[in-house]
């Protein structure tokens, strides 16, 4: 628990320092350094860590801007989005106020499509469908990636528990029901597990989380895939259901003997273990940062130019890549009213920040950076945004 | 009420007092229990009900009290998962929600009760005091739904607007049922008397009749406050929440009730002693002006008799 | 002297416009209008707002078991049965609690502790449901887990009631805080209904020799029956409509099962939890359609309960107002 409590105020001294009178110089430096210095234990990755002002000379570029931005969806991507908006307020431009609400990502697209935010967050991309019902074009642009890990309560029980798919799949359609079931003793040899009962916990809103977690069953176990499917939102069999990935958290750290799906720093923020989940290659791995990192390096060279594409199930060719990686999009118009100038102005200036030196503080918050080459996609993407007509970046 | 068993004092003055008593008999010892018995049970229930009162209030006070201070009030929402912040974006809403709700939805509930005291005729009151008691009756999450449709389809963006719209809604039969009862206190006599010197009924309303139980209304406005200023499904899809502290009606705005609601659901315990406190605030704000409120009327012996 | 008369009327006259009156009318009658465009329009505005789902969903909406927004399968019957099961028990624990505060309160009661416990009462309604919703998370579930739901388990776990694995959050939480919240509203109901019952009931029981508890039952709960069965009406409606503290603790699970230890749903919090996540048009109609739904039947509840208790005591309703 220690290593992430001083990891969390190891971040938040730092957006502290950024607040009072750091030049843009210093605070383009200081991410780095101190996110080297503050990363969690668990996750090694932060040594990969890119030197992003390297990609992105400007970080100015928004200081004069001067308006509230409103957007919604998913919650996996709030505790990174929210720390990057307090931080780009407090470091580049004060006049912006993005308001954020983590409504999930089925919220966020739904918000989206009724034109009511300024932009939508999505865990998952638009389908052609949902681009089609809201009837202007759209982009889809990746921010930040990140692990679906398998968290769990168990009172008095210290050691790591190991979940092949099958046996998640169990869990979740009700057919597992104890912890010291038969398949959990296949997949944890030499462990003793407790004898009490297993809770499954959903979401119970729309959720990019669940999006990709069902995804990541319906590609591995074939029950799963005939019975429940995968979508933002499943008839799921079994399990109270919590309110975003909160609150979905939040009822397993109730919960003795409950199990859930969440964005891997709501687990670790609240010192809740997660398990490794067993991927293509045999292995068992835990969500960290390098192999979420490894499970986005096996998704990247085929992303298509429209950048849809997910993180799930990487090849066995990526033997330490975690199974259940996902990333958040930013749902975007491709045209803006000309009534919007100011706040798309500063919307965009906010990503682009976002996508360069905001990618400083992924490792901190446990997310895992974009890769360079996804970020000249998303620059690309962001450049091609107008408003009346007229490009919004240079 | 007076004697504990059945005394015969004064059965002589009763109708049916020519039924003898029934004289005692050997059965009396058993009734005697099943009445003891029966009185305990009743007394168990009086406790029973009084104890979760006491007990969410224990909780609220001991557990909101350490987190409740200053910068809790006055500071905006920091990332999830840091220390420190507040819910002043959520006070502000409050504030503004409720207050906008009460000048939208009082004028309209003031008005509704004269009608129903002083002008509808009987059938006429009857039904609008029915339509009040109905609206009262309908969950506060479908005046949220009519809100959505009515105020946030339209405009097309979530507001603050919408908010208090909703709220307005839930207050009116509040208000217009507390200004008729009100209206009823005040004597003919005074309506008599300001008619006898040709003062038409409007103006005896408007300059008699409403100042001599506008103490009522009034507390029957704060009544209805305090009861929209807990409300928190009408909000969800109407006010939506904030993170920043708002003040544009045409904007998301937050409220407490929904800070608690998001707060208590989240894993964060900064999060759950947030919510404590500003449970605490909501409660005390609440309380008190229920508590004012009602002393105010039982005072004027209205409602109670 | 009729002079005079004449010459007050004009004095009086001339801070009159005429139009004063007609106009002052209406505007009340316009406020009250208003009232009844408030109710008109909730069910237009809401059943227009639903027409979608009602037309993909049709009337087997009613009773379709499964509620699969990814497929466009939306049944309510999850919640239907949700908010029957914990609205309806909590109802009769509410009663059995309630007519007794009620009794209690009027019939037993020194006046000393009359008035501060029924105070107490009334002060339970005015508590923000969100801030019940905040107790049962983290004081009431967490109780009930551990001392009522594991023993009930261990003892009573081969009843379908009782099956399933204790988690503390769940439909048996849900029932004891709506207990609380329809608390208010029955008793202050019934305690206005019995404290209508003329005195002369009473003492014609007691004339007779009747104990005091031979005294309510014989002369004073056959008079106030209906006036505590629309109590019983109005604090059912009460349970129906409440969202946010069942919300908080029934679990948010569309199943449908007998056991007060397994998770539910309810119609009031489906909508409060899915409304701004519904991705599709079809997905959101269909929450309105269960609002629609839930409009209805309190509507229908609420009217027949007001028939009923008016018939007793009218003043009765003002007080559940503020419940």
């Amino acid at each position: 628990m220690s290593s992430h409590v001083r990891a969390r105020w190891g971040a938040l001294a730092l957006v502290a320092a950024l607040g009072f009178g750091a030049c843009s110089a210093s605070a383009t430096q200081a991410p780095a350094a101190g996110g080297g210095g503050a990363a969690p234990a668990g996750s090694a990755a932060g040594a990969q860590a890119v030197d992003y002002s390297s990609v992105s000379p400007s970080t100015t570029i928004g200081k004069n801007d001067k308006a509230a931005v409103t957007g919604a969806g998913s919650t996996a991507i709030y505790p990174w989005l929210s720390a990057v908006a307090q931080i780009y307020q407090q470091q580049v431009a004060p006049g912006v106020a993005v308001n954020y609400q983590a409504i999930g990502s089925g919220g966020g697209i739904s918000q989206f499509t009724a034109k009511t935010v300024d932009f939508g967050a999505s865990d998952i991309y638009l389908s052609d469908q949902q681009e089609q019902q809201i009837g202007v074009p759209v982009l889809n642009i990746p921010m930040i990636h990140w692990a679906a890990a398998m968290t769990y309560n168990l009172p008095n029980f210290s050691g790591e528990i190991r979940f092949s798919p099958a046996t998640i799949a169990g869990i979740f359609l009700g057919k597992i029901t104890k912890w010291n079931d038969p398949a959990l003793a296949a997949d944890n040899p030499g462990v003793t597990l407790p004898d009490i009962g297993i809770t499954p916990v959903h979401r119970s809103d729309g959720s990019g989380t669940t999006m990709n977690f069902t995804s990541f069953l319906a590609g591995t176990d074939a029950t799963w895939k005939s019975q429940v499917g995968a979508g933002l939102s499943v008839n799921w069999p079994v399990g109270p259901g919590g309110k975003g990935s909160a609150g979905v958290t939040a009822l397993v750290k109730q919960t003795p003997g409950a199990i859930g799906y969440v964005e891997l720093s709501y687990a670790l923020q609240n010192n809740l273990p997660v398990g490794s989940v067993k991927n293509a290659a045999g292995n068992f791995v835990k969500p960290t940062l390098a192999s979420t990192t490894d499970a986005v390096a096996a998704a990247v060279p085929n992303a298509p130019a429209d950048l849809r594409f997910l993180v799930v199930n990487p090849p066995a060719s990526y033997p330490n890549a975690y199974p259940i990686g996902a990333s958040t999009w930013v749902l975007l118009y491709q045209d803006y009213p000309a009534s919007k100038a100011t706040e798309v102005k500063a919307m965009i200036d906010f990503l682009w920040w976002a996508i360069h030196n905001g990618q400083n503080y992924a490792a901190q918050v446990d997310y895992s950076a974009m890769a360079p080459a996804l970020v000249t996609k998303a620059e690309a993407a962001l450049k091609s945004v107008t408003v009346g007509g007229k490009p919004v970046l240079p | 009420m007076s004697g504990a068993d059945g005394t015969l004092a004064g059965a002589a003055r009763l109708p049916g007092a020519g039924i003898p008593p029934r004289v005692p008999g050997r059965n009396m010892a058993r009734r005697r229990t099943t009445d003891r018995v029966m009185r305990a049970l009743l007394g168990i229930a009086a406790v029973i009900a009084a104890v979760p009162l006491v007990l969410v209030l224990l909780y609220v006070l001991v557990q909101g009290l350490p987190a409740l201070n200053l910068a809790l009030l006055t500071q905006a929402p920091v990332p999830a998962g840091f220390p420190g912040g507040g819910v002043a974006p959520a006070v502000v809403g409050t504030l503004i929600m409720v207050g906008l709700g009460t000048l939208i939805g009082t004028p309209i509930a003031v008005l509704a009760g004269i009608y129903v005291r002083e002008y509808a005729g009987g059938r006429g009151a009857t039904l609008i005091r029915f339509l009040v008691d109905v609206l009262a009756g309908v969950p506060t999450i479908a005046i949220g739904l009519f809100a959505y449709g009515l105020v946030v389809v339209p405009m097309g963006s979530f507001s603050a607007l919408a908010g208090a719209v909703a709220l307005a809604v839930i207050i009116i039969p509040i208000v217009a049922r507390i200004t008729d009862e009100m209206l009823g206190l005040v004597p003919g006599s005074v309506r008599e008397a300001a008619y006898a010197l040709g003062i038409p009924p409007w103006k005896t309303i408007v300059r008699v009749v409403l100042p001599a139980a506008s103490g009522g209304i009034v507390t029957g406005i704060l009544l209805g406050v305090a009861r929209i200023a807990g409300e928190t499904a009408p909000l969800i899809f109407t006010a939506l929440g904030n993170d920043r502290v708002s003040t544009a009606l045409g904007e998301p705005m937050d409220a407490l009730p929904l800070r608690i609601w998001v707060y208590a659901s989240g894993p964060y315990d900064s999060w759950h002693a947030q919510a404590w406190a500003a449970s605490l605030v909501l409660v005390f704000l609440v309380l008190a002006f229920s508590l004012l409120t009602r002393l105010a009327l039982r005072r004027r012996g209205a409602a109670r008799t | 002297m009729t002079a005079q008369v004449g010459a007050v009327r004009a004095e009086l006259g001339r801070h009159r416009p005429r139009f004063g009156e007609p106009a002052f009318r209406g505007l009340v009658v316009l406020a009250s209008l208003t009232v009844l465009a408030i109710i008109a329009g909730l069910v237009v505005v809401i059943a227009t707002t639903s027409m979608a789902g009602i037309a993909h969903n049709g009337i087997g909406f009613l009773w379709g078991t499964t509620w699969d927004p990814v497929h466009s399968v939306f049944g309510a019957l999850p919640f239907i049965y949700g908010t029957l099961l914990t609205s309806i028990t909590a109802l009769i624990l509410s009663m059995l609690i309630g007519v007794g505060v009620a009794l209690f309160l009027v019939e037993l009661a020194p006046s000393w502790l009359a008035g501060p416990l029924g105070f107490m009462i009334e002060m339970l309604a005015a508590i923000p449901s969100v801030v019940y919703g905040l107790w049962g998370i983290f004081v009431l579930a967490p109780w009930l887990r551990d001392y009522v739901e594991v023993p009930l388990h261990d003892t009573l776990g081969w009843l379908p009631f009782f099956s399933g694995y204790p988690i503390g959050i769940g439909n048996l939480a849900a029932v004891v805080v709506l207990t609380i919240m329809v608390l208010p509203t029955v008793a202050a109901v019934s305690r206005d209904v019995v404290s209508a019952v003329p005195g002369s009931q009473r003492e014609a029981a007691l004339a007779l020799g009747a104990t005091r508890w031979e005294t309510i039952r014989m002369g004073v709960l056959p008079y106030a029956r209906s006036g505590i069965l629309g109590a019983g009406i109005l604090g059912l409606a009460r349970g129906v409509g409440e969202t946010m503290a069942v919300t908080m603790v029934i679990g948010n699970s569309p199943t449908i099962s007998l056991s007060f230890l397994a998770q539910g749903y309810t119609m009031a919090s489906v909508i409060a939890n899915e409304f701004t996540e519904a991705t599709t048009n079809l997905y959101r109609s269909s929450l309105i359609e269960i609002g629609l739904l839930l409009l209805v039947v309190t509507l229908v509840i609420n009217a027949a309960a007001r028939l009923l208790v008016w018939r007793v005591a009218y003043t009765a309703s003002s007080r559940s107002l503020a419940a």
